[in-house]
């Protein structure tokens, strides 16, 4: 190991070392490292390759901002997740890392070539360089940018980890915990709240970790955080979320949370979900998200080992890290002395400090140079070196006229950067809260609220240990009074004794934008390769809002979503406009805060359950009758019942022959059925469906046609009246819900006045049909004696009686065409029933069908099939149906539609069959009609195919079709045209089969 | 996804609901007494309101009642909701 | 069923009734049923002959624990000749489960987005919702006891998805 990590100190557990690789090589770490921490530790600083550039890159940063050190982490071919922050990647014994983004080795990348014809890669390089030829865009240019540039690689078999999710609700929800989350998660749990705090990070407490000289009330920040989160967790009405991730503010207080539950662990329990997704609707949050520190754009900013101050920082305390041993730091802000001294007294030499601010030294600078540091005031980097590390500095003084003096070389291994913090406001953004910019922190803060929240602590300014305590006790303690109805003082604001704290986040006191050093690749974007210069480009070419210098340059575009770019960009780009930063305005801040996995939102909806399957009850029937299955909306419906190795195009034939020379049974129990009741039942039919109701006696059934209000055929049934103020209204499979839906919204905001209510029956009753000649004889002796001749039960009878002693609803009706029953007994009762009736009617030559079958023997009736002949644009003329209408009466739901004239035009798309010249030919579903061949394209098309079938009772193929003008077409030849040429059709009506209906009638 | 209050039930997630169009729109007495331009606007016309719209809402995966509600377009607000037959209240017409 | 799991059983009434009608007509059926009164907005009583749970302002669903001889309608039915309303079988529509065990609300929040904790959602308190993509009648019978309802063809989804999600709870302090 090498001497960066110290013989002491950090929250590691220096009794369970742990072995990782990176890029194949192994290295050690503890228990508490991060992937980042523990790659330092072992002198490792280069990670990854750049955008688009390719140029080497480092850690930056110590948290979810960091832009450079992206890695793909695997724990084998399909558990391998790309593009993980580093620094939030929590080592465990075994971890195995890869750097992205090069080829074909981290430290020689031969992408790097990008850099030396980086002229060529100006901003907005995609919309210039390769406009020309287009047709070279996917051949040429893409595919070599997609290899060359790019992040990681997602894995290519499917994720066999499991991902929970969870809906819960809160009083408060705190997210953040760092000094004023957890001060507002005590104070809104002492009022008795319900609260939730969550944070990203393994260890809650935040900044307040680092900051190890202070005393509250006496404890140490760790002790403090200790005992807050003891008393926390020892609330029942608390949960504590760490490694936690807010990662969106949806609206009305719904944020999403991603809990990471595995991924630290070296050997996940098998079974155990790998994350979980919370919905959590909360009646308050407290946002206490912190700040981030920024870096300082000058050239050369993004070698390996020039990071962030608070970064080292974080590395020293947390993880006992010297992420290098002759430091230069470059600071523009108070809390970089702090650093320099932690640093220097844990053992490394800081051999030069720059503070940028020009104004005389200050009492902290003159304090370090005390301590034997050089230090200067007003000076900035102006070059770096180094290959894969850096290795060294230039540092000059610039005068107003960009001329350099003093300048000198300064050997380093490390660089640090103290751009000032900005306060994490992407979650207040999100709420579509407006933020506010301060002129005196030169950042945005959290303004007016749009959702019930409030900010607490850094990430509204409020830095400072002390005041970042008491403000977020003060938002704990509103959020709980407005969450309980209480108001703001009858709960008591807890008071904190802080001592000897540094200030963790002070106020920038130069302007931001001056704080920039021109020269080449000065980066401000480092995960989008986006320099100063590009961003000048983007304001030479004309480009004033910074809505769209961000789109032109790609800045703050990338995965970090500009973290530690956004604010950089912005007050370069104001510089430069010449504007005020409010008025070149603020990009807006996306979900998800960090990216989440897709794996994550889809929960536990996969496979089985993605959606629910819903099966009949005689679904096991059918599968012992070797049934192949197609799903129908959310039915599994039984398609045909292949015997041997029949093909469909086989078992159909056989299942249609069946059906019409002996019986078929055929599960019908999907179809929609709705209990039309009450004095007014009548009155609502005639309303809703074209019919006429009035005149239907008890125990008959007839065809309904359901219109919408424009007119078109929206949906059909058999509709029986079982008593006078009750029918059982049949819809289609697909059609149920959206029938009742359509009902009951004229029931209750139109007709409210009508007595009749509707209720679904479509799962109480299981329907099976029996269609053929023979069903009669079959079903006669089976039903307790009940009279179901053609004189007792004619064609659209129906009756009630028991099968067996089951009780029924005995429809005569028939969608083959021939004679027919559709068996209606209680669901519960459908799989013994429907074995029965098979078993009864073996020797009848009883054969099972599915969809199929009931598909081609409906179209050789000409019955259509709604959604498939029709396409909601249809009006009952239009399909064969004004037969249908009630025409005496006032009203119905579509008659006035029905009148327009356009409604009524003689060239509307009509129902007809169509008979290929070739009854071999099968044309295709969906297939457009032309009148006349060799035309030039566009064709003129005047219809298309709806249905079509070979059908083995013809011997021929058949098919439905709508045509404009069809009706008066009949004998016409018209043209399919194909791929491999037209085919001829003559019009012909389309009722293909006994078109006199005597089957029917026996 | 929103809170939407029922009338009838109290406050409840958006996934309990759908969304039934502009409200206020009744469906003529007499249709065949309506010229063609006038079921027309009926039919397709709807104020695509910027602001305070008055919508209609069904509570269909709860007590299945359509009631309306004044909702901001502009930030998803919903100011009232009341049950369906009934106009807005006194303040917000 | 894992270990887990104990908690989910069937729970069957022998009868199931969608009862819809105004106020007074349901007022007197909840009578007839041998209630004192009908149930108020997302209340659901039982008094140990029938459950009568509150739908919607006019609809009631009505379950019958007891006889496998019919009892639902012959009560209703009479007791409301004349006053219009839709009495409407529905026994075999759906399925009941009975819900128990510790964790039993956070295992419904799995699927349930309604807020669960008792002084939100109390004892007796019964309402059509969803779970994840179906739709359930829940209702609470006691603090950690939940009655489900669900149309029969949802119920093997309803099932997988819980046996699922318990392998998942939250490890809790709520």
């Amino acid at each position: 190991m090498s001497n960066s990590r110290l013989p002491a100190g950090g929250r590691i557990d220096r009794s369970r070392p742990l072995r990782f690789s990176f890029d194949g090589k192994v290295y050690s770490g503890f228990a508490g490292d991060t992937l980042a921490s523990a790659l330092l530790a072992n002198g490792v600083h280069l990670l990854g390759r750049s955008f688009k550039y390719h140029r080497p890159r480092g850690i930056m940063t110590a948290g979810p901002e960091e832009p450079c050190a992206l890695v793909t982490v695997r724990r084998d071919e399909a558990r391998c997740t790309p593009n993980l922050r580093a620094t939030q990647v929590e080592l465990y014994d075994g971890l195995c890392a890869f750097s992205q983004n090069r080829w074909p080795s981290l430290a020689f990348d031969i992408g790097q070539i990008a850099e030396w014809f980086s002229a060529l890669l100006p901003a907005g390089f995609y919309y210039k360089t390769f406009m020309w030829p287009r047709s070279a865009w996917h051949k040429l240019y893409e595919p070599l940018i997609r290899r060359t540039a790019g992040l990681g690689k997602a894995p290519r078999l499917a994720d066999p980890d499991r991902y929970a999710q969870q809906y819960a609700h809160c009083d408060v929800l705190v997210i953040g915990a760092g000094a004023a989350g957890l001060a507002a998660a005590q104070a809104a749990a002492a009022s008795g709240a319900r609260v939730i705090i969550c944070d990203e990070r393994p260890q809650m407490g935040g900044t307040l970790l680092l900051d190890d000289a202070a005393r509250i009330d006496g404890r140490t920040t760790a002790e403090w955080v200790d005992a807050t989160l003891g008393q926390l967790r020892a609330n029942p009405r608390v949960r504590v979320l760490p490694r936690t991730t807010a990662f969106g503010y949806f609206p009305h207080n719904l944020i999403g949370l991603s809990e990471r539950l595995t991924d630290h662990l070296a050997t996940p329990p098998p079974g155990l979900a790998r994350e979980r997704l919370w919905q959590v609707r909360a009646r308050e949050v407290v946002l206490a998200t912190g700040a981030i520190e920024q870096p300082l754009v000058f050239p050369g900013n993004d070698r390996p080992g020039i990071m962030l101050c608070s970064a080292a920082l974080h590395y020293l305390k947390h993880h006992a890290v010297l992420p290098g041993h002759r430091i230069v730091v470059a600071s523009a802000c108070d809390s970089a002395y702090r650093v320099a001294r932690s640093l220097q007294a844990a053992g490394a030499k800081i051999v030069q400090f720059i503070d940028l601010r020009s104004q005389a030294d200050r009492p902290a600078l003159l304090a370090l140079r005390e301590s034997g540091v050089s230090c200067d005031s007003g000076l900035r980097i102006v070059a770096t070196r180094g290959g894969n590390r850096v290795t060294g500095v230039d540092i000059a003084r610039i005068d107003s006229s960009g001329a350099l003096s003093e300048r000198r070389s300064i050997d380093c291994d490390l660089v640090l950067m103290a751009g000032g913090y900005v306060p994490s406001v992407h979650l207040f953004s999100q709420s579509r809260g407006r933020l506010r910019y301060d002129e005196t922190l030169q950042v945005f803060v959290p303004g007016e609220s749009a959702e019930q929240e409030r900010s607490a602590g850094a990430c509204r300014g409020i830095a400072a240990l002390a005041e970042a305590l008491l403000d977020g006790a003060r938002a704990g303690v509103a959020a709980a009074a407005a969450a309980l109805g209480a108001g703001d003082s009858a709960i008591a604001v807890p008071n904190f004794t802080v001592e000897r704290s540094a200030n963790a986040a002070p106020p920038l006191d130069v302007p931001r934008a001056e704080l920039a050093t021109h020269g080449p690749k000065a980066f401000v974007d480092f995960q989008h390769d986006v320099t100063l210069r590009d961003l000048d480009l983007a304001v030479r070419e004309g480009f004033r809002s910074i809505e769209h210098i961000k789109r032109y340059t790609t800045t703050g575009m990338a995965t970090d979503q500009g973290k530690t770019s956004n604010l950089n960009a912005l007050h370069h780009a104001a510089r430069e406009l010449g504007q005020a930063v409010p008025a070149v305005g603020l990009t807006t801040f996306r979900m998800p805060y960090t990216p989440v996995t897709f794996a994550s939102f889809a929960g536990q909806a996969r496979g089985e359950l993605f959606d629910p399957v819903r099966r009949t009850p005689m679904h096991a029937w059918a599968v012992q009758q070797g049934a192949v299955f197609e799903d129908v909306s959310l039915w599994k419906r039984a398609r045909y019942f292949p015997r041997g190795r029949e093909d469909m195009h086989a078992a159909v034939a056989r299942e249609c022959r069946a059906v019409r020379e002996h019986c078929g049974i055929f599960d019908a129990s999907t179809l929609g059925k709705i209990a039309v009741v009450g004095p007014d039942a009548v009155e609502f039919m005639n309303r809703m469906y074209v019919n006429e109701w009035s005149k239907l006696a008890v125990g008959r059934s007839k065809y309904g046609v359901l219109l919408r209000d424009d007119g078109f055929v929206y949906d059909d049934g058999v509709v029986a009246r079982v008593a006078e103020d009750r029918f059982h209204v049949t819809t289609t499979t697909g059609g149920a819900a959206r029938v009742l839906a359509m009902m009951e919204d004229y029931r209750q905001t139109e007709w409210s006045d009508l007595k009749v209510w509707l209720t679904s029956t479509t799962e109480e009753w299981a329907v099976i049909a029996l269609q053929g000649p023979r069903a009669r004889e079959l079903l006669a002796p089976l039903v307790d004696g009940l009279d179901i001749s053609a004189a007792a039960l004619p064609h659209m009878g129906v009756v009630e009686g028991t099968l067996q002693g089951v009780p029924m609803l005995l429809f005569r009706v028939s969608f083959t065409g021939e004679l027919g029953f559709e068996v209606n007994v209680p669901a519960s009762e459908g799989a013994k029933v429907i074995a029965a009736l098979h078993a009864a009617g073996e020797r009848f030559g009883l054969t099972p069908y599915g969809t199929e079958t009931m598909h081609v023997l409906r179209a050789e009736k000409g019955f259509i099939i709604i959604g498939q002949d029709t396409d909601g644009t249809l009006t009952p003329d239009d399909v064969g149906l004004s037969w249908a209408i009630g025409k005496s009466k006032r009203d119905f739901v579509g008659k006035r539609a029905l009148a327009r004239p356009s409604m009524q035009r003689s060239d509307r798309k009509q129902l007809v069959g169509l008979l290929t010249r070739d009854p071999q030919v099968v044309l295709e579903e969906g297939a457009q009609i032309v009148d006349t061949p060799n035309q030039r394209a566009p064709m003129t098309l005047i219809g298309h195919v709806t249905s079509s079938y070979a059908s083995a009772t013809l011997g021929r193929s058949i098919a439905m079709a709508v045509v404009a003008g069809g009706r008066s077409r009949m004998g016409q030849t018209l043209y399919i045209p194909m791929p491999d040429g037209e085919i001829p059709v003559e019009v012909c009506n389309p009722v293909f089969y006994d078109p006199k209906g005597a089957r029917l009638n026996v | 996804m929103l809170l939407i209050h029922c009338p009838h039930c109290g406050t409840r997630p958006e996934l309990e609901f759908s969304y039934g169009g502009e409200a206020h729109i009744a469906r003529p007495a007499d249709p065949s007494l309506v010229s063609d331009e006038d079921w027309a606007s009926y039919l397709y016309l709807r104020s695509n309101t910027k602001g305070v719209h008055a919508e209609r809402w069904r509570h269909v995966r709860g007590c299945g009642r359509f009631f309306n509600a004044l909702r901001d377009t502009t930030n998803d607000r919903i100011l009232v909701t009341y049950k369906a037959g009934e106009k807005p209240p006194g303040e917000f017409r | 069923m894992s270990e887990s799991m104990s908690g989910l059983s069937v729970a069957s009434p022998t009868e199931r009734f969608v009862l819809q009608a105004d106020a007074m007509t349901l007022a007197a059926a909840a009578q007839a049923l041998g209630f004192d009164s009908d149930v108020v907005t997302s209340e659901a009583r039982d008094n140990g002959a029938f459950a009568l749970l509150w739908l919607g302002p006019d609809e009631r669903l009505i379950l019958a624990w007891q006889d496998q001889t019919p009892q639902i309608a012959p009560r209703v039915a009479s007791a409301l000749a004349d006053q219009p309303h839709s009495l409407v079988e529905v026994t075999h529509r759906q399925v009941s489960r009975r819900l128990q065990g510790q964790s039993i609300s956070e295992l419904l929040n799995c699927g349930c987005p309604l807020d669960l904790e008792p002084t939100q959602f109390p004892v007796g308190r019964c309402s059509r919702t969803l779970f994840n993509k179906a739709e359930i009648v829940l209702w609470r019978r006691g603090s950690n006891d939940f009655h489900v309802e669900i149309w029969r063809s949802y119920a093997d989804y309803f099932e997988r998805w819980l046996i699922e999600a318990a392998q998942d709870l939250p490890v809790s302090t709520l």
